[in-house]
C-alpha cells in the first residue's frame, strides 16, 4: 500500500481514508488465517454423513455466508457516508473542488480509489470463501444455489460491490448527511439486490423432467445438485395441472379420475451446470445497474458545480 | 534603512505618513543619498497595509525630487533634506539656545511652547 | 473569461436557495472588480457575502445573471469555517496542497504564512481555530492564485498573528499583483489595506467602488438642524439643535455646517446603521 507512486487526487484520497485501506487489508488476511485454520483444526468424523461433517468449519462457513450478502450494503454505506456525504456536511468539499481539479476528477479519483480497493477484496474474500466451501461443497445448506454461496462463490458479489459504490456515490450527494446516507444506501442496496436476485431463476429457461405417474408422494428424481423448482401434471394434450389435482377429487395422492387425461408428472429445475451462466448473466445485469447508478451520481454532481 | 509605523487613528492618510517618516528620517541622517528605500513588499509585509498606498507615498516622494525608482533595483534616496545631519552647524546653535533657555530657568514645557509658538510664526501655512 | 483588467465581474446575478422559508440570498447584484484591487466585502449578517464567494468560486451556480470569474485553477477560496480534513497531518495538508495543484504550487509562499507556528505532524483536528485559520491560509497562497477570496479570514486570530497574515497577504499582493475579495467584520481590519469597497445589504450591492472616491464622496457634518437637500443623506443624528449626519453630497457642500471627510469606518458604521428604505428597522 505504497503512497509513493500515487499523485493528485488519487495520494489525496489513500492518505484521506489511510485507515480504512489498512482495516480493509487487515480483515481480508485475518479471514485467510482463520480459514486456513479452520480447515487445518477441523477434520472430517469419520463413519458419519458427509452432511455433517466440518461441525465447526460449517458454522464458520454459515457465518461467512451471512457476511458476504451484506459486504456490498457494507461497501455503500461507506461510499455514501465517510467517502461522499462527509465532505458535503463538514463543508471539505469546498477545499477540494477549488482547487485545480475539476468536481469529475475529485469523484472520479475516489470511486476508482474505492473500485480499486474493493474489487480486488472481493475476489480474495471469494477465493477464501470457496477454500472452505471446498470441503463443505454440495452438502445441506451449502448447494451452489444457497443464497449466501450463490453470491460469495462468483463474480455476481463484484458486481453487487461496485453497484453499492455507485448507488453510494448518488445517494451520498443526494442526502448530504453522513449517517442518513449511510443507513439509506444499506437500504437501498439491499432492496434492489434483492429484487435483482427475485429474477435470478429466470435468467435461464429451466430443464423439465418427466416421470410416469406413479402412487403416493415421490417425485421425479432430478440429477444431484440441480435446484428444483415447481413440479405437477401433466395431461395427454400437455397442460400443466397443480400437483394436487388429482387428491383434490380422488384424495389419494396421484390417482386420477380418467376424464382428467393425466399421463406424466414433472418437475423443472435449473441443473449445476446453470451455476456459471446464471452468475454471469446476473453479474451483467448488476454491472449495468451501477453503470446507471454511476451516471446519475456525477449527472448530480455536474448539476451543481460548474 | 527606515522601518515605518502607522498609525492607523492618527487621521493622517496612510500614504502622508509614511511621506513623512521618510522625510523626518532623511532630516535625521538616518537615510542619504544613494540608500534604498524598502521595497513595497517589504513594507506592507511588516505594515498589512495597501501596496498601491506605498507605491503612491514613493511616487509623492519622487515627484518631490527626494528619490528615484530605478527600474528592477528599487527606490533610492537622491537628496537629501533641511538641516540634515547632526554635527550641522544649525543643530550646534539650537544646541546653544536650549543650554541658554535652561540657565534661564525654563522647564521643558516652556521650552517647548516657545518653540512650538516661534515654528508657528514662521512657517505658517506649510505644509506639514 | 473576463474583461481585461477585470478581476471579476457580476451582471444582475442573483442566488436563490431552495427549502421552504428561504428566500433570495442575493439578488441584481451587478458591479466589476478591476484586477490588483484589495477588495473589502462589507454587509450584516445575511447580506450575502458569503453567498457571492462561494458564486464566485464556482462552488454554487447562480439562479439568474452571470458571475464572470477566474477558472478554478487561478482562484483559491478559504471558507469561513476553514474547512480541512482533520485527521491530515499539517503537512499532508500542504502536500494536498501540491497534489491538487501540479505545477502551480509554491512550498515557499505556504511555508510563509506556516512561519514555523506549527508542527508539521500534528493533526489538522487538533488544531486551534487560529492554527487552522493558518493552514487554510498557506494552502490559498501557496496555489499563487490571480484572485483570492477570503471569508472571514482573520475572525479566529490574536491581535498578532492577524498583523502578520495580513502583512503576507498585502505583500503577495504588491509581488504577484493578486486581487483580493475579503469579506470581514472586523472594520480595523479593513482600514488601511482595503483599497476597494463593496458593500452589501439583504442581497444588494449598496456602495462599489475604491475607498477613495467613496470617502471623497462622502461628507461627515455637524451643525444646526437644517435641510440637507439636495444632498443624500446616508445618516443623520440630531441632540438638541445639533445636527450629526453623514451625507453622500451632491456639488459643494454650503451651510453653517463642520464639514469633514469621514474615514473607511465612519463611512461603513453609517451604511450598516441606516435601513433599506421601506425596511421596518
Amino acid at each position: 500500500m505504497s503512497t509513493l507512486t500515487l499523485k493528485g487526487p488519487y495520494w489525496v484520497t489513500v492518505r484521506q481514508y489511510r485507515r480504512t485501506l489498512w482495516l480493509v487489508a487487515g480483515a481480508v488476511l485475518l479471514s485467510l488465517a482463520s480459514m486456513v485454520a479452520l480447515m487445518y483444526v477441523d477434520t472430517p468424523t469419520p463413519g458419519t454423513d458427509r452432511n455433517f461433517d466440518y461441525t465447526v468449519l460449517r458454522v464458520a462457513m454459515d457465518w461467512a455466508s451471512s457476511a458476504m450478502i451484506l459486504l456490498p450494503l457494507i461497501v455503500g454505506a461507506f461510499v455514501a457516508g465517510p467517502m461522499v456525504a462527509r465532505e458535503l456536511e463538514s463543508g471539505t468539499y469546498k477545499l477540494a473542488l477549488t482547487q485545480s481539479v475539476s468536481p469529475s476528477r475529485w469523484l472520479g479519483s475516489k470511486l476508482l480509489t474505492a473500485g480499486a480497493v474493493i474489487v480486488p477484496a472481493t475476489v480474495a474474500l471469494i477465493g477464501i470463501y470457496r477454500l472452505g466451501w471446498g470441503n463443505v461443497a454440495g452438502t445441506w445448506s451449502f448447494q451452489w444455489y444457497e443464497a449466501g454461496t450463490y453470491e460469495a462463490t462468483g463474480p455476481v458479489l463484484v458486481a453487487q460491490a461496485l453497484l453499492a459504490l455507485g448507488l453510494g456515490a448518488l445517494i451520498g450527494q443526494l442526502i448530504r448527511r453522513t449517517v442518513t446516507a449511510m443507513a439509506l444506501t444499506g437500504l437501498v442496496t439491499g432492496l434492489v439486490l434483492l429484487l435483482v436476485g427475485q429474477l435470478r431463476w429466470s435468467l435461464m429457461p429451466v430443464q423439465t423432467l418427466t416421470a410416469p405417474l406413479t402412487e403416493g408422494m415421490e417425485i421425479p428424481n432430478v440429477p444431484a445438485s440441480s435446484w428444483q423448482d415447481e413440479y405437477g401434471l401433466v395431461t395427454a394434450s400437455g397442460d400443466r395441472l397443480p400437483s394436487d389435482a388429482c387428491w383434490q377429487r380422488t384424495e389419494v395422492w396421484n390417482v386420477c379420475p380418467a376424464d382428467m387425461n393425466v399421463v406424466a408428472q414433472y418437475v423443472d429445475y435449473h441443473p449445476s451446470s446453470h451455476y456459471w451462466p446464471i452468475q454471469l448473466i446476473e453479474t451483467g445485469i448488476v454491472l449495468a445497474l451501477a453503470a446507471v447508478a454511476l451516471y446519475a451520481a456525477f449527472r448530480v454532481l455536474r448539476a451543481r458545480h460548474p | 534603512m527606515v522601518e515605518y509605523r502607522i498609525d492607523r487613528r492618527s487621521g493622517v492618510a496612510t500614504y502622508l505618513q509614511i511621506v513623512q517618516q521618510t522625510k523626518q528620517a532623511l532630516r535625521m541622517g538616518l537615510l542619504e543619498p544613494g540608500d534604498r528605500l524598502p521595497t513595497a513588499r517589504e513594507v506592507v509585509e511588516s505594515t498589512a497595509i495597501n501596496p498601491n498606498t506605498v507605491l503612491k507615498a514613493y511616487r509623492e516622494l519622487e515627484r518631490e525630487g527626494l528619490v528615484e525608482a530605478r527600474r528592477g533595483l528599487g527606490t533610492f534616496v537622491r537628496a537629501t533634506l533641511g538641516t540634515g545631519p547632526a554635527d550641522s552647524p544649525l543643530r550646534g546653535e539650537l544646541t546653544d539656545w536650549a543650554r541658554r533657555a535652561r540657565a534661564a530657568g525654563l522647564d521643558r514645557e516652556d521650552v517647548s511652547a516657545l518653540f512650538t509658538s516661534v515654528l508657528k510664526e514662521h512657517f505658517e501655512g506649510d505644509d506639514a | 473569461m473576463t474583461r481585461d483588467g477585470i478581476a471579476l465581474e457580476a451582471d444582475l446575478l442573483g442566488k436563490k436557495y431552495g427549502g421552504r422559508g428561504r428566500g433570495w440570498a442575493l439578488r441584481g447584484c451587478t458591479f466589476a472588480l478591476p484586477a490588483g484591487r484589495i477588495c473589502a466585502l462589507v454587509g450584516p449578517n445575511g447580506a450575502g457575502k458569503s453567498t457571492l464567494l462561494a458564486l464566485t468560486a464556482g462552488l454554487l451556480r447562480p439562479t439568474e445573471g452571470t458571475i464572470q470569474a477566474p477558472p478554478r485553477e487561478h482562484l483559491a477560496y478559504v471558507a469561513q469555517d476553514k474547512p480541512l480534513h482533520p485527521r491530515l497531518s499539517v503537512a499532508d495538508t500542504l502536500r494536498m496542497g501540491r497534489e491538487l495543484n501540479p505545477g502551480r504550487w509554491d512550498e515557499t509562499a505556504a511555508q510563509r504564512v506556516m512561519a514555523d507556528e506549527l508542527d508539521p505532524h500534528a493533526l489538522v483536528r487538533d488544531l486551534s481555530g487560529g492554527q487552522r485559520t493558518r493552514v487554510a491560509l498557506a494552502l490559498a497562497l501557496g496555489k499563487r492564485a490571480e484572485l483570492l477570496l477570503l471569508d472571514e479570514p482573520m475572525a479566529d486570530l490574536d491581535p498578532l498573528a492577524r498583523h502578520q497574515l495580513m502583512g503576507l497577504l498585502m505583500a503577495d499582493a504588491a509581488e504577484n499583483g493578486t486581487t483580493v475579495v475579503m469579506s470581514s467584520h472586523i472594520l480595523t481590519e479593513l482600514e488601511g489595506a482595503c483599497d476597494h469597497l463593496l458593500l452589501l445589504r439583504g442581497g444588494q450591492v449598496r456602495l462599489d467602488g475604491t475607498v477613495d472616491e467613496l470617502l471623497a464622496a462622502h461628507t461627515l457634518l455637524t451643525g444646526p438642524v437644517a435641510d440637507l437637500a439636495p444632498h443624500t443623506v446616508v445618516e443623520s443624528r440630531t441632540t438638541g439643535r445639533q445636527l450629526t449626519a453623514l451625507i453622500r453630497h451632491e456639488g459643494p457642500v454650503e451651510g453653517p455646517w463642520e464639514t469633514q471627510e469621514p474615514s473607511l469606518e465612519d463611512l461603513l458604521l453609517a451604511h450598516l446603521r441606516t435601513t433599506p428604505e421601506g425596511a421596518p428597522a
